[in-house]
């Protein structure tokens, strides 16, 4: 049994880059491991590179914590391979994943309330 | 149902990338492991699938990602166990005083080793240029030390691979000085007979037979063996069984044991090749043939010190055959014997001085040489293969350890540089309660993970430098055959990067630990107690390495300029598009006609080749001694003791196809055979010698001094060629036709011409190959028993003759190279070091309106000053050594200014670009940072 501690998103913040990045992927769509760490890469415009160890190690995070679970769906039976599993996010997950993007998101108009987005790459 | 076909790349690759995946992921905690299972290996096999599609560079990014999260899981899984040990203890939290409570003492040692290896990592990763430096410069010295050590120990340490090899000794007739060489068969038996300290002298000698291959004749090395021969070498057939004494009876020797090698090549390994028979198409005493009762073991090679490597066929020996079994002076059984038990080298040495002399005394016409007389040797057969190459191998290899110093002393200068940059970090540590002896484990841990990486960086180096050894020594360099890295030297340099890394660490660690004491961060700054002295004694030493570079560098210098020159000399023929193919008839032209015609029809099958511009022979030309050198007696000259000259025996059209110059009169033609008047052609330095001004063609010589040798008329005189080596001047000398003169039963074709697109002219862009097909169809044509035994061209042949200069070119340079890098790293690490020192001073004078290029000057300056006296003093040490090298160059004198100079300024450019970079960094120094640090 989880928690009540855990079960609140908030408790989960701040996700790390590569966690909040694994869990957006997932949110497009259940994936499996091979897959996901392709997704990771594309959606972070190429710059995370997981390798497949800390792929499953923030997998087996993820799944402890409830906020991804096993996906029951099968790819079609000739391309089925029974050592393939899918993963998908769980209620929790996705609400984790809403409130990271929340907290980012406040993060970021308070960057531009401070003008600082305007001045990138001036910064030293 | 039809298979699919296996995609060989991908088949190949996968399965063992797996399974050293499934090995390392044992690092990971075996939750993971359980959990997901199998799946980790398909991702990981996609991953790689993906990398491979891409390139070899993907495949080894995903390699290097996949082992650095491996090791990143495993130091931070030391420190969760003992963290989770922790947690785990007893009753909450630790007592004060518990000697039971505290994790184990080798826990906590190893838990600390973890952490300052993590520490050590994250500090790597801060300066990676620093990083990528020093472990180049370690990985140089362990590469190059790892290279030689492989070489010495292959070469000179391994025994040779012979039962109890170290009591093998070598035993024959010594020609003034302590070198055993070849034997006569009735000095052999006599030696046996009465030799109590050296037990089963065995003997053997060496023949070629020619076999009918698969078509096409092949050439095989047969050595008849003396009965002991073998079981002295401490070795049997692996298959069948050894010869039996009635097997060395005349009459009784068609027996014969072969290589394993051979067993393999022409009967696939077939046990059934004992009772075969070996049919040899030619040979000296070609028998009908030999039965094969047994096979060699794999491996096994009769010593090479005897000049029977290569023998591939045994057969027994029979002591009372033929003139060799009474004449004393028919020298050429190799013996080789096993010292009696307890016996030394030195005791038998003692008992052969005593033979030698009764054998000198009993037989004193056949011992004479000379004024004096030949003797007996023994030496350890061992130490006779090893030759000269064992105090030449030491000699580098202590040169290859100054070396590995260098890069030490190098490598603590980069480090104490560090250090200066460091020591507010370890004054931190130092009060936030770090011990001194914490402080330096730290220090050392990082010098020694420094040193390990430099070690396998080094390695790879030492695998390429292997190579590149035995592809530069001479072909009869000994031993070379079986030289690799093997265990033992990576052993060896694991070992030697350890012991580095404490070398080159442990100065900066105590002095670096020092800043602990001192409290640095209060007085600030960079006072961490390096003297003026020791500035100094920086200096020097970076000095001393440009010094001791450019001493190295003239050398290799001056062996690359002589070497270029070798290979420039105009040898006085065209090298360029000729071909040599060696022919040995052997037996079966026993007569001097038949050899005349076998050569004149295989000319006239070469000459039609389409191609070939023309063909000629001569018996052997590119060697230092002449294998002829008769009396020459002029017409009209009466003299006690005629000169003798080296004479050649070649074909028609000599020296058209040579191309060499004629001077004046004629070339040889085929009309100067057998039935027509004898003909000589001289050398323009002989027709000086004996003729001096007068015209030569048209005298006449004589070149016997029986009272019916014909006369030779001169009718030619050639410009002078080099032969043999290059580095020797001409030589007068003549030249007679071989259809006159047919003494030689083996001599080289020589083939001018060009077949195709440049097939033979300029051997760099064309191959010999494309005519070795319709060479090897013209002598099968003529005599189909014959073995084509290759071509090779006559500019591969003149360079053979220069391996020893390219070998020793070869290894000048590359020390003089390595010293050249370590020296330019030893400036690096001065500067670096210096600059770090003088961090606030810089600042201050930039505060003060200095320009970054005015602070790049003054620093560049200061290094300078270094160069020069380190280029000064090596110009000096270069000049006083140039005697050394006198004779080992050609055609430059060993003071060459222009050598000296270029040299010098490579070095200093060098000096210069690895003294800027430190300038640029003081440049970039911020007064304000400068001196807020104080």
């Amino acid at each position: 049994m989880q928690s009540s501690e855990t079960t609140q998103p908030d408790s989960h913040l701040p996700l790390k880059p590569a966690v909040f990045l694994v869990l957006l992927a997932l949110a497009e769509e259940e994936q499996h491991g091979y897959a996901l760490a392709s997704s990771v890469r594309d959606l972070s415009g190429g710059k995370l590179k997981l390798a497949t160890g800390p792929l499953y190690r923030h997998l087996q995070r993820l799944l402890d914590d409830g906020l991804v679970e096993e996906s029951d769906r099968r790819p079609a039976a000739d391309q089925d391979d029974r050592r393939r599993r899918y993963y998908r996010l769980t209620e929790l997950g996705r609400d984790v994943v809403a409130a990271e993007a929340v907290r980012m998101a406040d993060l970021v108009e308070v960057s531009r309330s401070l003008e600082l987005l305007g001045a990138q790459g001036k910064t030293r | 149902m039809r298979t699919e076909p296996a995609e060989p790349d991908s088949s190949f690759r996968r399965p063992r990338s797996v399974r050293i995946y499934r090995l390392l992921l044992r690092a990971y905690p075996v939750e993971i492991r359980t959990r997901f299972g199998l799946e980790i290996y398909e991702a990981f096999d996609d991953s790689l699938e993906e990398a491979t599609g891409k390139g070899r560079l993907d495949v080894a990014r995903l390699w290097l990602v996949t082992l650095s999260d491996v090791a990143q899981v495993i130091l931070s899984r030391r420190s969760t166990i003992h963290s989770s040990l922790g947690a785990r203890g007893p009753q909450g939290p630790p007592p004060i005083f518990d000697p039971h409570g505290s994790p184990p003492r080798k826990t906590k040692m190893l838990d600390t080793l973890m952490q300052d290896i993590r520490f050590s990592i994250r500090g790597f990763r801060h300066a990676p240029a620093f990083m990528a430096l020093a472990v180049m410069i370690v990985a140089l010295g362990i590469g190059a030390t790892t290279t030689v050590f492989s070489v010495v120990q292959g070469v000179l340490l391994r025994p040779l691979p012979y039962a109890d090899s170290s009591d093998l000794v070598y035993l024959g007739t010594s020609w003034g000085d302590a070198v055993p060489t070849y034997t006569s068969r009735p000095d052999f038996i006599d030696w046996k007979e009465r030799l109590t300290t050296v037990e089963s002298l065995g003997a053997a000698t060496l023949q070629t037979i020619v076999l009918a291959g698969d078509g096409d004749p092949q050439r095989v090395m047969v050595s008849p063996v003396s009965r002991d021969f073998l079981s002295a070498l401490g070795v049997a057939p692996a298959l069948g069984r050894a010869f039996v004494p009635g097997e060395f009876e005349t009459g009784q020797n068609d027996v014969a044991l072969v290589s394993h090698g051979f067993w393999m090549r022409y009967w696939g390994g077939d046990p059934d090749v004992l009772g075969q028979a070996l049919r040899p198409e030619a040979g000296p005493d070609a028998r009908e043939s030999y039965r094969i009762v047994g096979v060699m073991p794999a491996g096994f090679q009769a010593p090479e010190v005897l000049g029977l490597a290569e023998t591939e066929v045994w057969v027994p020996l029979p002591m009372d055959e033929g003139a060799y079994a009474t004449s004393r002076t028919s020298r050429n059984l190799r013996v080789v014997g096993r010292l009696a038990s307890g016996i030394t080298v030195d005791a038998a040495r003692q008992e052969v001085a005593a033979l030698q002399a009764a054998m000198i005394e009993e037989y004193p016409d056949s011992y004479a040489w000379r004024d004096s007389t030949v003797g007996i040797a023994i030496a350890s057969l061992h130490e006779q293969t090893v030759g000269e190459s064992g105090p030449a191998l030491w000699t580098v290899f202590a040169a290859t350890g100054l070396l590995l110093l260098i890069a030490c002393a190098n490598v603590a200068n980069l480090l104490l540089a560090r250090a200066t940059q460091r020591n507010r970090e370890i004054a931190l540590r130092a009060a936030l309660g770090a011990g001194r002896g914490r402080i330096v484990t730290q220090l050392l841990t990082e010098s020694a993970l420094l040193a390990l990486t430099g070690g396998v960086v080094g390695m790879l180096f030492a695998f390429v430098g292997v190579r590149a050894f035995v592809a530069f020594s001479p072909v009869d360099f000994p031993r070379l055959a079986t030289v690799q890295v093997d265990v033992g030297a990576l052993s060896f340099a694991f070992a030697l990067s350890l012991l580095t890394g404490l070398v080159f660490g442990y100065a900066p660690a105590m002095l670096g630990s020092r800043g602990a004491l001192i409290s640095t961060l209060k007085e600030g700054g960079n006072q961490v107690g390096f003297g003026r002295s020791s500035a100094f004694f920086r200096s020097s030493l970076a000095a001393a390495q440009i010094a001791l570079a450019l001493v190295l560098l003239v050398g290799a210098g001056l062996l690359v300029n002589s070497y270029a020159r070798l290979l420039a000399v105009d040898p006085g023929f065209e090298a360029d598009g000729l071909l040599l193919m060696e022919v040995d008839l052997g037996d079966p032209y026993p007569e001097g006609e038949q050899r005349a015609a076998f050569f004149a029809a295989l000319l006239g099958h070469i000459e039609s080749i389409p191609g070939v511009e023309s063909a000629s022979m001569v018996e052997y030309l590119l060697q230092d001694f002449a294998m002829w050198a008769p009396n020459v007696i002029l017409e009209g000259a009466d003299e006690e003791t005629p000169p003798s000259f080296p004479a050649h025996v070649v074909g028609p059209a000599f020296i058209e196809t040579m191309g060499m110059r004629l001077l004046r009169g004629r070339d040889f033609s085929t009309q100067d055979a057998g039935g027509a008047p004898p003909v000589v052609i001289v050398s323009e330095s002989l027709a000086r010698t004996l003729w001096s001004e007068s015209d030569p063609v048209g005298q006449r010589m004589r070149i016997s001094q029986s009272a019916d040798a014909p006369w030779l008329t001169v009718v030619g005189v050639a410009a002078d060629i080099r032969r043999g080596r290059v580095v020797y001047d001409p030589q007068p000398e003549l030249f007679v036709p071989y259809m006159q003169f047919p003494y030689f039963d083996w001599t080289q074709v020589l083939i001018r011409g060009e077949v195709g697109a440049g097939a033979i002219r300029g051997s760099a862009g064309g191959s010999p190959a494309a005519l070795a097909g319709p060479l090897s169809q013209a002598l099968l044509e003529v005599d189909p028993k014959l073995p084509f035994d290759g071509v090779i061209t006559m500019k591969e042949r003149i360079a053979s003759g220069l391996e020893s200069s390219r070998a020793s070119t070869f290894l000048a340079l590359s020390f003089a190279v390595l010293s050249m890098v370590l020296a330019a790293g030893g400036i690096y690490g001065t500067m670096m070091y210096a600059v770090g020192q003088r961090t606030r001073e810089i600042g201050i004078r930039v505060a003060l309106g200095a320009t970054s290029s005015s602070v790049v000057r003054l620093v560049v300056r200061q290094s300078m000053v270094i160069v020069g006296a380190g280029i000064i003093v090596g110009l000096v040490g270069a000049l006083l050594l140039a005697g050394l090298l006198e004779t080992a160059v050609f055609g430059i004198s060993p003071t060459d200014p222009l050598t000296y100079l270029a040299v010098a300024a490579i070095l200093g450019l060098v000096a210069l670009v690895a003294a800027y970079l430190p300038a640029r960094r003081a440049s970039r120094v911020d007064p304000l940072t400068a001196l807020r640090a104080d």
